[in-house]
């Protein structure tokens, strides 16, 4: 499995590969194929999805099968009493002299068919309540979800045995009352499911489109809770058949119906286990456990198929640190690089290539990529969503997970070999030498503890600062991104965005590091915020004379704010010159597409062209010198007309 | 463009104020999310709303496309009003004549479905299927329409995850075209695609107001992208509308401090000399602080709502001396980054 | 504050539904089951014990909303009949006899569960693709899917029976009597080993699961990784950062499981003859003693709901998104 597939590797690789590969890797076979029909047949290919059902169709064919293998009543008494297995009776009899396996392969009739009847009435009751407490929302919802509350926290099973003791005994009531008891975990499940669905985007559309409430609560929101339905609907048997057996063991059911659960009342009414006979009282529960087993298997699959980071990893060679385990550095270095004015290269990156191997493909997320970065200088990487700029960054700082792999290539700071640090002196290089402000500000602080106590622990944890020194410090530092000091007791959710993102700033250059990496740090933002963020930073530079990675997508900024920059396409560089040089003469047709996208505030309009749907630059080649210090991947003559054509006649 | 352009108007929007509640079950508490906006949108032209997270200018999209139900205020559309006409829900007809493209082009297409499923339902549920709806001229709406966005028919078939972000915002845009709709409401609808295939979008919008005379209220945060496809722009602060007029005219000569402060913060390597982050920290200054109205004293300016001065043909601010209040201000500013997921998302209800 | 009062006013709601359930079944039951309870133990009630019964349980005529208001009150006053299997004692008094057994047994299995569970969670999380990760899973979710009644009579047979480990019934040694010596709390021990060890054998794999797959969902977050990239200690990482919030849903979750807890200890109770309420309410049951039987209900029900409120409390100090809200 973990061989790598070289043809769909390039495939991949140049269609759309990147730090997304979830998505790349999925776009090159997925063609026509339903995501609902995706959701069976990953199934089909998940070990315990297989390992539950099989077991499962055994336990039914057994009960479809109960007539034929043990034909007859089987309460009947055909021998003597507490027999131990023998040849007559396989699994031995009961202490009334009834046959165990027969008891048991009926036993499963009654247990099988009100397990999976509760499972199917619950999940029904579930989906109506949490469509409709989903889809209509206001009251309803209130309404709905206090009653689902409420049942979700009596106690089941005592409210069972009143109800069961108060209604007429029988299956029917077993039913009933196990409905009753199970709905609601059901419906809460799906209820906040029906309500992230409701709240997305193409249930608007459909509304806007002039679609009924119906056909939107029908069509377009439960198609989408697939998977989530197929999980409670497992739930809910289980919850069926291991409650139906309390019940029943209880003496609650109908102690005349033959199943697995008033095989274990007799069972223990009779006293098998006192007299040894453990024979009358082994087999109905195992088979229980073992259907509970099955579906529990089953759920579990269909959580692992929705949610694929919970599956186990698959080890690489005993080694954990594959990742950011270092790698030799590639024989053939190439020396087209740009000569970097300053003598010792603060970062120098050289043919990096990062893979995200998956379980079937392998797509390349940085593909050779050099570049180094001078003492104080800004360099820029510009690129779109999942080009590679996220994993370059992520390299450097050696943070990239499963299932990334360093294919090949150096990072080296200041000379020292990052790859292959040990990991005491990787916690020393990183923050330290070497701080990265990340994408999102909200999610990289968390959410449960103090800005100042997040601040704090950089300081004891790499200067071994006493708490009170590190506390002042940290107030110190909000005070040098103009933040009051008092702010050290707020939580993030307690300040605004332009202010979680100066902390996270604040954060960065808490140790004077000498590189900061800025991983798209604006994005989220609006406009006369990242102004004020990017101001900041620049005051910061000055004072501090860090360099940069700058990382981002919006040309204009980049240029404005690098000394140098490169542009990234699928994985690999396609551009690499001063800032001023690209704004005055973009030579790749990509950059050129990159800079049509942010029109001009300033002169006449212009029609400007962008990149046209579905083009693809395959096979870019090395960068080669076109001007001095500017370096672009040559064109190939037929892929001459890449953008797109929009006449307007 | 815009000199050809009709003077109809057909959204015609008059004091819209939209008031959200927050907080839990039977609160009372109400965040303002429009204070009282007034907004013509013409045949044949493009309308760009702008202004920062938080503004209100995707409330007033959703207002028009009857997903939110304004708190007070007109509507009309076509010269009906619409509030008065259908209170309760928007009827077909109404939906054949207002359309919508959303931000996210991965959200607003359901996974479920197939392309073709998307524009034929479009065009069923508003008797466009042509003829008596069978499948020889429904296939050839379905091309037609792929061939106006630009797509290959051949992605009919496919799902919307196996679709490109820029190819997804086209079905999406092609979906609202089915209805053959006279205004089309787009929310931001290339913020969330690839840099490259921006313009693109931009583009195919300018040709359906040029070749179809469709009218389109285009509502984003981006001033460049605004002035390169709108006849006239919008500018929105605080719930309210604080300068309008032609686009390049407006961005050339800001009135309104905010306008300024706006478009000062754009960044744009091609205006020299434009970044200067001094002259920024002044203007942002000059919208948060107190204000030097001379009537401030009498304190006009908490009183009587500024009103609207006409800078020329077209071309309208709001405030006596184009400087909204502070607190409003400040409350403005901030409000992006207050909004933002503060909410817990499984907290036992 | 605001949040505390809400959650509060939700489980009086809670509460009040289930009285009411408590109300009507008897009242709109088919086969008026109370009567034959009467018919059965009518002789040795006093004439104002059987209008008592009489009243709890709407066998006289005044109208349905007299009897409810009525009834409310007598439940606010703790008044809950006469116990009939335990004639005459009132049922206040049986079940205040016995709850301290099951919040015991009920107690330690829970607790032991909760903290091994999680623990096993987080390090299973923590060190993915280890032994913990890769077969603990899978194995104690095949031990859980046994019945809990079934397992407890399994270690009773094992342990009890063959082995002769532990004592096979009750909750302590018969004929000595409850005092605070040495000797009684190690008797008392033992007695509670094997109850507890089922019930911490069938749920602990529940706990492991979900805790360790919330791990791994805290795990991607981006504030792991920039905790990471700020050159924290790995044990840091792990506990002050990715534990300490995939703690918030195993908090709310076990509030939610409260109630298969009490239901599975009540199984337990009745295999071990353990003389806790859950053993009193199958008694109850068998017995046809409803006064008894809703008592316990109501009190199991009160219970569940109160350590849900203090779940809150606690969520409220761990989560400070909540407590601004």
């Amino acid at each position: 499995m973990s061989v790598t597939d070289s043809t769909t590797a390039t495939l991949a690789a140049t269609e759309g590969p990147g730090g997304r590969p979830a998505t790349a890797a999925l776009r090159p076979k997925a063609a026509s194929r339903p995501p609902r029909r995706g959701l069976v047949r990953s199934l089909l290919r998940n070990r315990k999805a297989m390992l539950g059902a099989s077991l499962l169709v055994v336990f039914v064919a057994l009960a479809l099968l109960a007539p034929v293998l043990a034909p007859g009543d089987p309460t009947l008494i055909t021998s003597g009493g507490s027999q131990p297995p023998s040849s007559a009776h396989l699994w031995g009899t009961t202490a009334k002299g009834q046959d165990v396996l027969a008891l048991t392969l009926w036993g499963a009739r009654s247990s099988l068919f009100v397990g999976f009847l509760v499972g199917v009435a619950a999940t029904i009751v579930g989906v109506t309540v949490g469509l409709a407490a989903g889809y209509f929302g206001r009251l309803t919802d209130d309404v709905l979800s206090l009653a689902t509350n409420v049942f979700l926290l009596m106690p089941g099973l005592p409210l069972l045995v009143i109800l069961a003791a108060f209604l007429p005994p029988g299956t029917g009531t077993v039913i009933v009352v196990l409905v009753i008891t199970g709905w609601a975990g059901a419906a809460r499940v799906l209820r906040s499911m029906a309500l992230s669905i409701r709240a997305k985007d193409f249930v608007a559309a459909a509304t806007v489109t002039g679609e009924r409430a119906g056909w939107i609560m029908f069509r377009e929101i439960l198609p989408n809770m697939a998977s989530i339905v197929m999980s409670t609907f497992l739930g809910c048997v289980i919850f069926g058949i291991g409650s139906q057996a309390g019940l029943e063991f209880l003496g609650l059911g109908d102690v005349s119906v033959v199943s697995w659960g008033t095989n274990l009342y007799w069972a223990s009414n009779d006293g098998a286990l006192m007299v040894g006979a453990w024979w009358a009282f082994l087999p109905s529960g195992l088979c229980i456990a073992l259907v509970a087993f099955a579906l529990a298997l089953l759920n579990y699959a269909v959580d692992e198929v929705t949610n694929p980071r919970l599956r186990a990893p698959r080890r690489t060679r005993g080694d954990r640190r594959s990742v950011g385990a270092g790698t030799a550095v590639a024989a053939n270095v190439t020396s087209e690089e740009t000569i970097d004015p300053s003598a010792t290269p603060v970062l120098e990156v050289r043919d990096l290539t990062v893979e995200y191997r998956g379980e079937n493909r392998t797509v390349i997320g940085a593909d050779r990529i050099s570049f180094t970065i001078g003492e104080g200088e800004v360099f820029g990487l510009a690129g779109e969503s999942g080009c590679g700029k996220s994993t370059v960054a992520n390299t450097i700082m050696r943070l990239l997970r499963e299932p990334a792999v360093i294919a090949g290539g150096s990072v080296r700071f200041c000379g020292r070999d990052v790859l292959a640090m040990p990991d005491e002196e990787l916690r020393a290089y990183r923050w330290r030498d070497v701080a990265m402000v990340f994408q999102s500000a909200m999610s990289s602080l968390n959410p449960v503890m103090t800005v100042g106590d997040q601040i704090v622990d950089i300081y004891t944890t790499h200067l071994r600062l006493s708490r009170r020194e590190a506390r002042r410090r940290a107030g110190d530092l909000l005070e040098l991104v103009k933040i009051d000091r008092s702010r050290l007791r707020s939580y993030p959710h307690q300040l605004s965005g332009g202010m979680r993102q100066r902390v996270v700033i604040a954060m960065a250059v808490a140790l004077r590091p000498r590189l900061l990496i800025m991983d798209e740090p604006t994005t989220a933002l609006d406009v006369v915020v990242q102004q004020e963020i990017m101001a900041q930073i620049a005051d910061l530079r000055r004072e501090l004379g860090f360099a940069v990675l700058f990382i981002t997508h919006d040309m204009s900024l980049m240029i404005e704010l690098s000394d140098r920059m490169g542009v990234m396409y699928g994985g690999r560089l396609v551009e690499q010159a001063p800032a001023a040089q690209v704004l005055a003469d973009p030579q790749h047709p990509y950059t050129r597409a990159l800079m049509n996208a942010f029109p001009p505030l300033t002169g006449p309009r212009t029609e400007l062209t962008g990149l046209a749907e579905g083009v693809r630059f395959t096979d870019i080649d090395n960068l080669v010198e076109v001007a001095p210090g500017h370096w672009v991947a040559p064109v190939a003559a037929g892929s001459a007309a890449p953008t797109s054509e929009e006449s307007s006649a | 463009m815009s000199d050809t352009m009709s003077t109809q108007a057909v959204v015609e929007i008059r004091g819209l104020v939209k008031d959200f509640t927050v907080g839990g079950f039977g609160s009372r508490n109400h965040v303002r999310a429009l204070g009282g906006v007034d907004l013509d949108v013409r045949s044949g032209e493009i309308v760009a709303l702008v202004g920062e997270s938080g503004s209100g200018k995707s409330t007033i999209a959703r207002c028009v496309a009857r997903l939110e139900h304004p708190t007070a205020g007109t509507i009309h559309v076509g010269g009906v009003d619409v509030l008065r006409r259908e209170p309760r829900r928007a009827s077909r007809a109404y939906r054949s004549k207002v359309q919508m493209v959303f931000q996210d082009p991965f959200g607003s297409l359901n996974p479920v479905h197939r392309v073709e499923h998307f524009l034929t339902r479009a065009l069923q549920l508003h008797g466009k299927a042509g003829g008596n709806g069978r499948s020889a001229s429904l296939h050839a709406r379905l091309e037609e329409l792929m061939a106006t966005v630009d797509l290959d028919p051949a992605l009919l078939d496919s799902y919307p995850h196996e679709l490109s972000g820029g190819q997804r915002q086209r079905v999406a845009i092609a979906r609202a075209l089915a209805v053959e709709p006279e205004v089309i409401l787009a929310d931001e609808p290339t913020s969330m695609l690839d840099v490259s295939v921006r313009i693109g979008i931009l583009n195919l919008m300018r040709r359906l107001r040029d070749e179809r005379g469709i009218a389109l209220l285009f509502i984003t945060h981006d001033l460049a992208s605004a002035r390169y496809v709108a006849d006239r722009t919008v500018v929105m602060f605080a719930g309210e509308v604080v300068e309008s007029g032609e686009s390049t005219a407006l961005m050339a000569d800001p009135a309104h401090p905010y306008t300024r402060l706006l478009l000062s913060a754009v960044p744009d390597p091609r205006r020299a000399g434009t970044f200067d982050p001094v002259e920024r920290a002044a203007l942002r200054a000059e919208v948060l602080g107190a204000t030097s109205c001379p009537f401030e004293a009498e304190g006009i300016c908490r009183t009587d709502v500024p009103v609207w001065h006409r800078l020329g043909p077209d071309r309208a601010v709001r405030c006596h001396v184009y400087r909204p209040q502070r607190d409003v201000a400040r409350r403005a500013l901030d409000v992006a980054a207050a909004t933002t997921t503060t909410e817990i998302e499984d907290q036992p209800a | 504050m605001r949040f505390v009062l809400r959650r509060l006013g939700f489980y009086l709601l809670a509460f009040w539904v289930s009285i009411t359930l408590n109300f009507l079944l008897p009242r709109f039951m088919p086969g008026d089951p109370v009567s034959r309870m009467f018919a059965q133990s009518q002789s040795r009630m006093t004439p104002e014990q059987i209008t008592q019964l009489q009243q709890l349980f709407g066998l006289d005529d005044r109208p349905v909303w007299r009897q409810y208001v009525d009834y409310l009150g007598n439940i606010a006053t703790g008044q809950m009949g006469i116990s009939i299997s335990h004639f005459p004692t009132p049922v206040t008094e049986v079940i205040a006899g016995q709850i301290g057994w099951t919040l015991l047994l009920g107690g330690t299995a829970l607790l032991v569960a909760v903290v091994v569970g999680n623990l096993l969670g987080i390090l299973a999380a923590w060190r993915r693709g280890g032994m913990l990760d890769s077969v603990f899973p899978p194995v104690l979710v095949f031990v859980g899917s046994f019945p809990y009644f079934w397992l407890a009579m399994g270690a009773l047979y094992f342990f009890g029976v063959m082995l002769g480990w532990f004592p096979l019934r009750h909750a302590f040694t018969a004929g000595s009597a409850p005092q605070w010596s040495g000797q009684f709390v190690a008797d008392v021990g033992m007695h509670l080993v094997l109850p507890a060890l089922t019930i911490v054998v069938v749920s602990i794999g529940g706990w492991m699961l979900a805790m360790r797959n919330t791990m791994i969902a805290t795990n991607a977050e981006d504030y792991i990784v920039m905790a990471e990239a700020k050159g924290l200690r790995p044990t840091r990482i792990m506990f002050r950062y990715a534990a300490r919030n995939a703690m918030l849903p195993a908090v709310t979750s076990f509030g939610m499981s409260l109630g298969f807890v009490v239901g599975g200890a009540l199984l337990t109770e009745v295999v071990f003859a353990y003389p806790g309420v859950g053993y009193q309410l199958l008694a109850a049951v068998q017995g046809l003693d409803y006064p008894l039987m809703q008592g316990i209900f109501l009190t199991i029900t009160a219970a569940v709901l109160f350590v849900n409120f203090l779940v809150d409390l606690v969520y409220v100090r761990l989560d400070p998104r909540v407590r601004v809200s």
